[in-house]
């Protein structure tokens, strides 16, 4: 992975730990451009957004009713997805997460799911943003896991 | 050796993104053949149905069910030099030292760069 890059635009920090990381990582977006076409980047840029937003509900449905090993787990998950898109500042948010879990700090896991969540649509719309294609196959594939 | 453009991969990921982002990239690249499986299970059932017929497994380690140290375990039962690359969220050095300890062949860290699994495939590829 690329090292986080400080950031000085609308990409700004919010929250408490994630002041270092961008909603995107230009570098990683950077990477797949080089070896995959365009239709393809979109349907990736697709697939990751929708999966985000699957894993963040899930999230909140461990975090009203699950054990904090549910949300360890759910938390690894999105870090590697949220990762391989370039999505940083949810990754860090998710590997803090995944690291509270281990810790035991129970009501700390719990509280930070709703900032998270703020940050995959912040993600997902910059993501949209660049690839305006990927939009409604990310709406489509919600629609269809519902 | 074999020529990567030869190549047939399993793709084992609880992850339907990962599972897609590793499909594009092998077919991407030109690697022959690609079967994916959502689970371990589904894994070895689709590797007993091929006869064995694949190159080499890319392997979550961290699933539900069946981990991928238990589908390393199987996998090397029947097929003992089958590559096996461990892909991982826990790319520390105790987990990877005790995964090269249980017999992967190499791993890779995610979330990876494509250029990092185009590596590691043509790793795999030289042993071949």
């Amino acid at each position: 992975m690329p090292p986080p890059k400080t950031d000085t635009s609308e990409n700004a920090p919010s929250g408490t730990g994630s002041e270092t990381y961008q909603v995107l990582n230009d570098e990683v977006i950077a990477n797949w451009r080089i070896i995959l076409p365009p239709d393809k980047i979109n349907d990736l840029v697709a697939a990751h957004i929708a999966e985000s937003k699957v894993q963040i509900r899930q999230l909140h449905e461990a975090g009203k009713t699950g054990a904090l090993d549910d949300i360890r787990g759910l938390a690894h998950d999105l870090k590697s997805v949220c990762g391989n898109i370039g999505m940083d500042r949810v990754r860090h948010l998710a590997a803090e997460l995944e690291q509270t879990c281990r810790a035991g700090h129970d009501q700390d896991a719990r509280q930070a799911l709703p900032q998270i969540e703020q940050e995959i649509a912040a993600a997902a719309a910059a993501l949209i943003a660049l690839y305006p294609a990927a939009a409604p196959t990310a709406t489509r594939d919600k629609g269809q896991e519902s | 050796m074999k020529h990567i453009y030869h190549l047939s991969i399993m793709i084992v990921d609880d992850s339907a993104a990962s599972r897609q982002t590793m499909k594009l990239l092998l077919d991407e690249i030109g690697v022959a053949q690609t079967v994916s499986a959502s689970t371990g299970n589904a894994a070895l059932e689709i590797l007993d149905e091929l006869g064995g017929q694949v190159d080499a497994v890319f392997c979550d380690w961290q699933m539900p069910g069946l981990s991928g140290y238990d589908v390393l375990k199987q996998v090397r039962a029947a097929y003992p030099l089958m590559p096996f690359v461990m892909v991982t969220g826990n790319a520390d050095a105790e987990s990877v030292g005790a995964a090269r300890a249980s017999g992967v062949t190499d791993f890779i860290a995610k979330p990876f760069s494509p250029q990092t699994f185009k590596q590691k495939l043509e790793r795999v590829a030289e042993r071949l």
